[in-house]
């Protein structure tokens, strides 16, 4: 392998102390927190990003519930944990062919992607995966806080059924899938069942990042689409082509149950939250990209083995890397 | 399962070599209904995968020297994989692929007598499965564990060596009743030597050696996992020590619990037993809370809990906001008997907690060679038959010391050191293969403390 250089490390310093911990912060009341209510309308609005439509109305697009990642080990899954593999104003998915185009984003997964790529160049390509025959490509906007960069510490792919869904019935993902999970353009506040912020490896996810320490540190939280048309790799607003499960049923329009992707990215970030900002605009405009370019075998083949048969394959440690 | 006299004929002359080149007829040559069969690698198959891909239960693959660059999944049940020689049968992730030998979710698994060695994630890893056992294994250089089974019941690890871990050397989770038993393993320059999260009830852990990692046997809790509070693990004559290693992987629970031999962190009804411990940074012996952040559940306080079964344990009840930041898993019902202790800079022996009623948690020490405690004189304190007396507050346990000071930092997991040539299991190319059912019965009572060795 090309990458043998070790991982990166957060500081190598526990400042966890008791005494304080003891006093427990509680941040429940934070200002800053509003939390999606339950029922809200997915965001659809197009918010001045180029090439991001909306060409499904908000009616067909169900609010999935939020995802309770843990305590794992109930669920069938296997995960795979990434470091991060560059960092580049492109977007192959929204922008493809136009290098330089897009707001800035956090690339994981293959290192060959840019603005050219497709799930077919992604193929057998080196990447920044723990299992290296993940060579798909992910990625998320850039994280400023005022005008300092804070760059993803890692992330984790669990690769799941969806809630309620028969385990059986889900497929792998076709070379070439493309789906993105949030909206770039939000002007309203999204479902946390599709963007969440939160602290470490806690399910209490909000619409905007609260404070984190630096054991549990602030991670974003990506649901992604469960269901597919089963025809279309893509499509204009690149989500008309997936829809989400509801109670462990797609809709008629989307009938293919495939594996649900939630990424987990973490944040080497405890500071105060106010002010930080997206490289797609606000705090609200959470969102993540997947392009396929897993080896086919692999990712047929970890889904046969873990999901169709109904097995927890791996859990994340939810324990930071130091 | 019942081999044959052929296979066993055949698998002997397979390990002379007399056959390499003509072992086809090894795995034709039985396999009628009911019958197992010997699959030879490379000879009948090319590859561990391809083995185990042509294995039915009760088969035995066994594999010639050589190293091989895989990658196997198991699937079928009561296999076992076996090679010819601990340390010439060689499975090399390159640092590239995830996991050595992965069994999921197939039954009754038993690999022993190979190494594994460079994986990203694991060397030998059992997932989802009632009966396994893992014995004469060798694991080194591997990003998460060594040998670790995970949501496994009726297990057992047995003469097998671990070293080169970011998190822990050996490791078993997330099961209540486990049913498992480690026996005669060497841990050492790993994370931790021992992690068992959430993992406990007839889990025995004896006659090992854990010696120059960040921190020794650790059981812990934690709501990141089911089956928490972890429980009823019982550590019986062992060799602890000098597990303040600075030049180990690390990740950051082990950082966190450096220096210390055995620490239960927020365990509940475990048993440190007749085990020598010594040359600690912070305590030989410490129970202490698990401090948990982004936590998913909460503890509670109704103790016909903890004698639930994992596979009946509910959902949080809890919803995530209103979980606090920090939840405090505090260690509770631990007896730690009979061990000599020495040389460490916290308390030989020592328990420590947020809460200030310490003797509520019913922790208790008795019978134990150590020169030091924390609290001052924990055996006057907290014994384990008879009431306690004395001041808790002489001599408590500095937490935050324990805790909050600073660590070196973790080095890298795929430089740690090649550990030396291990013992073979005995007659490996005729002993027969045996379906993992679950651990040998170990008479706890007749483990005396081992003698400190040489050096």
């Amino acid at each position: 392998m090309t990458d043998d250089a070790p991982r990166r490390r957060r500081p190598s310093t526990i400042r966890i102390a008791v005494a304080a911990a003891a006093v427990v912060v509680v941040l429940g009341g934070a200002a800053a927190v509003v939390t999606a209510q339950s029922g809200s309308t997915p965001a659809t609005g197009t918010g001045g990003h180029a090439g991001h439509l909306s060409a499904t109305p908000a009616s067909a697009r169900p609010d999935p519930a939020p995802v309770r990642l843990g305590p794992q080990g109930r669920h069938p899954q296997f995960i795979v944990e990434c470091d991060l593999s560059h960092t580049a104003p492109d977007d192959p998915i929204v922008l493809p062919g136009n290098p330089g185009a897009s707001h800035l984003h956090e690339f994981f997964g293959s290192h060959d992607t840019d603005a050219f790529s497709t799930g077919e160049s992604l193929l057998g390509t080196d990447t920044s995966c723990q299992n290296k025959a993940d060579t798909a490509a992910y990625w998320v906007p850039a994280l400023f806080n005022g005008d300092e960069r804070v760059e993803p510490d890692e992330l984790i792919a669990y690769y799941r059924t969806g809630v309620g869904v028969e385990a059986s019935q889900v497929k792998a993902w076709p070379v070439g899938l493309n789906m993105l999970a949030g909206d770039p353009g939000a002007e309203e506040p999204q479902s946390t069942g599709v963007v969440g912020w939160t602290c470490g490896a806690s399910d209490h996810l909000t619409v905007l990042p609260r404070d984190c320490s630096p054991r549990a540190p602030l991670a974003l939280r990506l649901t992604f689409p469960d269901c597919w048309d089963g025809e279309n790799l893509d499509s204009a607003d690149h989500r008309a082509h997936t829809a989400y499960s509801d109670n462990g049923s797609c809709p008629g329009t989307h009938p293919v149950h495939i594996v649900q992707l939630i990424l987990a990215l973490r944040y080497d970030f405890d500071a105060d939250p106010s002010g930080l900002r997206l490289a797609s605009g606000s705090m609200i405009t959470g969102h993540g990209d997947v392009m396929n370019g897993w080896s086919r075998d692999e990712l047929e083949h970890l889904t046969a083995l873990c999901l169709d048969r109904g097995e927890i394959c791996g859990i994340s440690s939810n324990r930071t890397d130091v | 399962m019942k081999r044959t006299r052929t296979t066993r004929l055949l698998a002997g002359l397979l390990a002379t070599g007399l056959l390499l080149g003509a072992c086809s007829s090894s795995e034709s040559s039985t396999g009628g209904d009911g019958e197992s069969k010997t699959i030879a690698v490379p000879a009948d198959q090319p590859t561990i995968q391809e083995a185990v891909n042509a294995a039915s239960p009760g088969d035995l693959i066994l594999v010639s020297p050589g190293v091989y660059n895989e990658a196997v999944s198991v699937e079928t049940n009561d296999i076992t994989i076996r090679g010819l020689d601990r340390n010439e049968v060689i499975l090399d992730g390159n640092f590239e692929l995830t996991n050595g030998i992965k069994v999921v979710g197939a039954n009754g698994v038993t690999v022993e007598n190979m190494t594994g060695r460079n994986f990203t994630g694991n060397s030998f890893y059992w997932t989802g499965v009632d009966g396994y056992r893992g014995s004469y294994l060798t694991s080194y250089r591997t990003g998460d564990y060594g040998i670790y089974a995970f949501d496994s019941y009726n297990g057992q690890f047995d003469n097998s060596y671990a070293s080169g871990a970011r998190d822990a050397g050996f490791y078993i989770g997330q099961c209540y009743p486990c049913n498992a038993l480690i026996d005669n393993v060497i841990s050492e320059w790993n994370g931790l030597g021992y992690s068992g999260t959430n993992a406990g009830g007839n889990l025995a852990i004896v006659n090992s050696t854990f010696r120059f990692n960040r921190a020794g046997i650790v059981p812990n809790t934690g709501s990141y996992e089911l089956c928490y509070p972890q429980r009823e693990t019982t550590m019986v004559g062992n060799i602890v020590h000098d597990n303040s290693n600075p030049d180990t992987p690390a990740i950051d629970v082990a950082l966190l619990a450096m220096g210390n031999g055995i620490l239960i962190a927020g365990g509940i009804g475990n048993v440190a037993e007749r085990n020598l411990v010594y040359n600690h940074e912070r305590t030989g012996i410490g129970v202490v809370p698990f401090p948990e952040e982004g936590a998913n559940d909460v503890p509670n306080n109704d103790d016909s809990l903890l004698t639930q079964p994992c596979k009946d344990a509910a959902a949080p009840t809890v919803a995530p906001e209103d979980i606090d930041d920090l939840v405090l898993w505090s260690p509770k019902n631990n007896r730690v008997i009979g061990n000599v202790v020495s040389d460490s800079g916290l308390g030989d022996i020592a328990v420590g907690d947020l809460q200030p009623d310490l003797a509520a948690l019913n922790n208790c020490f008795s019978d134990n060679q150590a020169a030091t405690s924390a609290p001052a004189d924990l055996q006057t304190l907290a014994p384990c038959d008879g009431t306690g007396s004395g001041d808790w507050s002489v001599g408590s346990l500095d937490l935050v010391n324990l805790i909050a000071s600073e660590r070196p930092p973790e080095k890298d997991w795929r430089t740690t050191p090649i550990p030396a040539a291990q013992p073979n299991m005995p007659d490996a190319a005729n002993a027969p293969a045996t379906p993992a059912r679950g651990p040998k019965q170990v008479d706890l009572a007749a483990i005396t403390v081992p003698s400190r060795p040489a050096g």
